[in-house]
């Protein structure tokens, strides 16, 4: 038994050394010596790309390879004369590299190679059915906002796919050389969904002092401080029936495209014989607009059905019933995708790649978000910015000396001031915004350093940056006064957002900070339970938000802070903080007519934000959705600044 | 017994005193609620806050901010949401058809369920059958729902294909809308399923192994007779009178069930109050949940005294 186990031992290893010996004679008989392998890292923008190399070989006869990173060998050349310098030209078969899609300036999720089938859509033909969140209202109130952008209501101005102002409601319009005033002619061949009659400048005027929050106090319209900064108390006149006058409180060069333009502001015109005729309660419930699409059904945060309006003077929807279904759960908002009780839905951008393998689409769904940070209690106003009474920022008794990231802007606690910015640059310095958008966005965010200013935008300038670096931020703790003791710098409170991706990023955010050492007392809340502080200027616990400035996409040279940041906008002094040079810029911007002049404003008001830091930023991120492409052929939308939500189901082409 | 029910009346009455006022004073803890409704960019006069602190009566001391909505509420008017500007009775009676015919059906698919179960259960002590029921009612009863619900929709209705993803089917044909019942209606009344087992089971163990049962079977009285005649009338007692506190249960429990599957109550209502602090919407939804309650406790407590004549006489 142990002969026959040691003869077998025996073979294999004979078996073994010859198969060895085979293997070394044919490599010696056929030496290949690699002396250079050339590696074409660089990008091929287009399949067919030429790309030159230059190879010094050392031996004749040596074999020199190129390589296409991630490619195959393309070409293998033998060296004729040896020491001999010779140039290549290689044509690179390499596959192009993927195109990022965009969507006005910002890069979307990529999709990826292998896409699945989606399934067959539930919707009857010639409807779209769309998914809303939690929140799904409509008022036919002007001060309760109107709805889907200009789809029901419609504005005096849109926007074309370059995000340039285009006349709707208006025919033609005229402002003042002295910028106090512009008359604005409106269209007459407009009529009002449900026989309720033409368009006048009647139900513009009711409708835009209904609106604005300095005629109506009891105004809930979206961008209350725009409107009391644009129109103040002033009230909109009708010159005669197809005439108004819009007197401007404080000129804003964005009057046309983001005031009375687009639909992120959300005051539209209603109509006022709807209103006379049916009363408050009923007006309240039936949204009368003059839009492509009319409310059919609507059930506050169930359902909306719209139904095209035939014969409309602008367009004929090729969707002839948009129907939005609120489904509160982001997973159950998936299933019904997959399910295909649903076309469109917004869904967690970390699972946007997985749904692209299922077979859904991209639709970009209006703009960007930012998400900042205010570091609260930083109100610099000694005085109001308008009417020069003193403020009051006694709540602040007893909170500076433990609150490292406030400082008092009163001239006598320099100190202090340069303290609290070194904390809250160190903060900054904290955040580890790549790996949120990673971990929390599958990577389709991107950083964003200064509050309000993309990193996109051709004007972003490096230098403002604050890239994730601990040990800077810690050198700058202790240089603060605030060196680790026990493990342990200081304590700070911080509300978290509740919604839009701010609980996810904040949670992160206080782990990042506690590793520096903060002692971090985080407070998960929805908004209306922390709004109180900020109306009552006693807020002092920094949050984090996707409030005040606009979008990403937001041109450099818009005014798009001084509405939140600072005493202009009183009664609510929005976001934490009060900074009267952020007025101050807002105020220049708003008054300059030159861009570039702008632009050069806006610059230093960045600068001023990157040096003071009362609000930082985290990351940016697209808006997107996606869509069954069985029923979806396309969905182009004109960039709206201040929609966060798909718009203008107008602008759909259905699978036919 | 005319004592009895009086003594339950006034504690009712009590309890539901109390629970306003820890409803209503709850909903005014955070400071002026008027700050929650002031928008950004106002330039509010004195005299305008004024005006809008005495549109919606917080201009007066919070006591008589209480007495001013008791007594309103005693009228059947529990004031206007502050935030959709419309009375909350109108707002609740328009969701509430969703909630109750989601509440009643599960309640029904609850009893028919739990009972026998509870029963078989009883009568196969010991046995695998009873080991698998009691299991599958620890399961109901430490599931959360909402977990149950997201795994329902994935198996059911995304990979089976078996059943819709949400909503109530409202306006389709009935047996198209039934199909829209099932899940919610699964989710929603399996933990109170296997609470309506566990208690019938007990019951039935209880009056199994009591003196009169035993007698019954020492005359020689069948055991059908035994079960059905003898101890399951004794032991649905207790299942029978809490079924009015589950009841009560269903519909104050619907919150989450309605939430994950987008169900149109008011459930969805009370988060949708809570979330944007619309306090007059809270506190009518969370006294409507009360007194459903208290008026479901003092239904049990009637049912009681008929089914078991020793209250009656106590």
């Amino acid at each position: 038994m142990k002969q026959m186990k040691l003869t077998r031992i025996m073979g294999l290893l004979l078996v073994s050394a010859i198969a060895a010996a085979m293997m070394a004679a044919c490599s010696s008989a056929d030496p290949e010596v690699i002396i250079q392998t050339v590696v074409v890292d660089r990008a091929v923008a287009v399949k067919g790309d030429t790309v030159v190399q230059t190879v010094v070989v050392e031996v004749k006869g040596d074999t020199v390879i190129q390589e296409v990173q991630g490619d195959t060998v393309v070409e293998t050349v033998v060296v004729e004369v040896k020491g001999d310098r010779i140039v290549q030209t290689v044509v690179v078969n390499a596959t192009a590299a993927p195109e990022v899609e965009t969507f006005f300036g910002l890069p979307l999720p990529v999709v990826p190679d292998d896409v699945g089938t989606a399934p067959a859509p539930k919707s009857a033909s010639g409807t779209i059915e769309v998914r809303a969140g939690l929140e799904l209202r409509l008022s036919g109130l002007p001060e309760e906002g109107g709805g889907l952008g200009s789809s029901i209501t419609e504005k005096m101005f849109t926007t074309d796919v370059g995000g340039n102002a285009v006349d709707l409601l208006a025919e033609s319009w005229e402002l003042a050389s002295d910028l106090s005033s512009v008359t604005i002619t409106l269209r007459d061949d407009v009529e009002f969904h449900g026989g309720f009659g033409a368009m006048t400048a009647d139900d513009v005027v009711w409708s835009y002092n209904r609106g604005n929050p300095g005629t109506n106090p009891e105004s809930a319209t979206d961008g209350g401080s725009n409107w009391i900064s644009f129109l103040g108390e002033n009230l909109v006149t009708a010159v005669d029936s197809k005439t108004v006058k819009f007197t401007i409180a404080t000129f804003d060069p964005r009057w046309q495209t983001l005031l009375l333009g687009q639909s992120g502001l959300n005051l539209g015109v209603h109509s006022k014989a709807a209103f006379d005729q049916k009363g408050e309660d009923w007006a309240r419930e039936n949204l009368i607009g003059t839009g492509p699409y009319s409310v059919t059904n609507y059930q506050r945060d169930d359902v909306m059905e719209l139904a095209a309006v035939e014969g409309h003077y602008r367009i004929t929807p090729d969707a002839k019933i948009y129907i939005a279904r609120s489904i509160p759960d982001e997973a159950v908002a998936e299933a019904a995708l997959k399910t295909g009780a649903v076309d469109i839905s917004q869904v967690p951008l970390r699972n946007m790649t997985a749904m692209q393998k299922a077979g859904f689409v991209t639709v970009s769904a209006g703009a960007g978000s930012f998400h900042s940070i205010s570091f609260s209690g930083n109100y610099w106003e000694s005085e109001h910015f308008i009417d020069g009474t003193p403020l009051d920022n006694s709540f602040g008794n007893g909170t500076f000396k433990d609150s490292p990231w406030m400082g008092r802007n009163d001239g006598e606690h320099e100190e202090e001031m340069e303290n609290a910015r070194l904390v809250r640059t160190a903060l900054s310095l904290a955040i580890d915004r790549d790996l949120i958008s990673e971990v929390l966005f599958a990577g389709a965010a991107w950083p964003n350093y200064v509050y309000g200013a993309d990193i996109n935008n051709p004007n972003w300038q490096e230098k403002w940056a604050t890239p994730y670096d601990t040990k800077l931020a810690g050198e700058m703790l202790d240089q603060a006064g605030y060196p680790l003791v026990d493990g342990t710098r200081f304590e700070m409170p911080f509300f978290i957002r509740i919604g839009r991706g701010d609980e996810e990023i904040g949670t992160a955010v206080v782990g990042m900070w506690r590793e520096l050492g903060i002692d971090m007392q985080e407070w998960k809340a929805q908004y209306q339970t922390y709004r109180p502080n900020l109306v009552g200027r006693t807020a002092v616990a920094p949050w984090i938000h996707s409030a005040g400035a606009e979008s990403p996409q937001a041109p450099w040279d818009w005014p798009v802070m001084g509405n939140s940041e600072c005493s202009r906008g009183r009664g609510g002094f929005n976001i934490g903080i009060e900074i009267k040079e952020l007025c101050d810029f807002y105020v220049a911007m708003s008054a300059e007519g030159d861009i570039a002049k702008r632009n050069e404003l806006r610059n230093a008001n960045v600068e001023f934000l990157a040096h003071w830091m009362p609000v930082i930023g985290t990351v940016a991120r697209p808006n997107v959705a996606l869509a069954n492409p069985n029923k979806l052929l396309s969905w182009d939308m004109p960039l709206n600044i201040r929609e966060a939500a798909y718009h203008h189901p107008e602008f759909i082409k259905l699978v036919k | 017994m005319k004592n009895f029910l009086a003594r339950r009346l006034i504690f009712s009455l009590l309890s539901l005193i109390v629970a306003s006022m820890a409803v209503f004073g709850l909903a005014h803890a955070k400071e002026d609620p008027i700050n929650l409704f002031i928008q950004p960019g106002y330039f509010i006069s004195p005299e305008t806050l004024g005006a809008l602190k005495a549109k919606w009566g917080l201009d007066k001391p919070l006591a008589l901010q209480y007495l001013t909505w008791a007594g309103n509420m005693l009228r059947g008017d529990l004031g206007d949401s502050v935030q959709q500007s419309r009375p909350v009775t109108r707002i609740l009676g328009e969701k509430w058809g969703a909630t109750a015919k989601l509440a009643l059906v599960a309640w029904i698919f609850g009893t028919v369920t739990g009972v026998p179960f509870g029963i078989i259960s009883a009568l196969k002590r010991g046995s695998a059958t009873d080991y698998f029921v009691r299991g599958f009612a620890l399961f109901g009863q430490s599931l959360p729902a909402f977990w149950v619900g997201l795994v329902g929709i994935w198996i059911f209705a995304v990979y089976l294909g078996w059943l819709p993803v949400f909503g109530s089917g409202a306006g389709l044909p009935f047996f198209e809308q039934v199909k829209y019942y099932v899940l919610p209606v699964l989710v929603l009344g399996w933990g109170p399923m296997a609470g309506y087992m566990r208690i019938t089971r007990s019951a039935m163990l209880e009056v199994l192994d009591s003196e009169y049962i035993v007698l019954a079977r020492a005359k020689g009285v069948s055991n059908s007779v035994v079960v059905w005649k003898h101890a399951l009338r004794n032991a649905l007692i207790q299942p029978l009178t809490i079924a009015t506190l589950l009841l009560a249960g269903f519909l104050d429990g619907a919150v989450l069930v309605e939430v994950i599957f987008a169900w149109p109550g008011v459930g969805r209502v009370a988060v949708e109050a809570v979330n944007q602090n619309d306090f007059m919407l809270i506190t009518g939804t969370v006294f409507l949940f009360t007194f459903l309650f208290l008026f479901m406790s003092l239904v049990a407590d009637l049912l009681y005294t008929i089914v078991d004549p020793r209250i009656r006489y106590s």
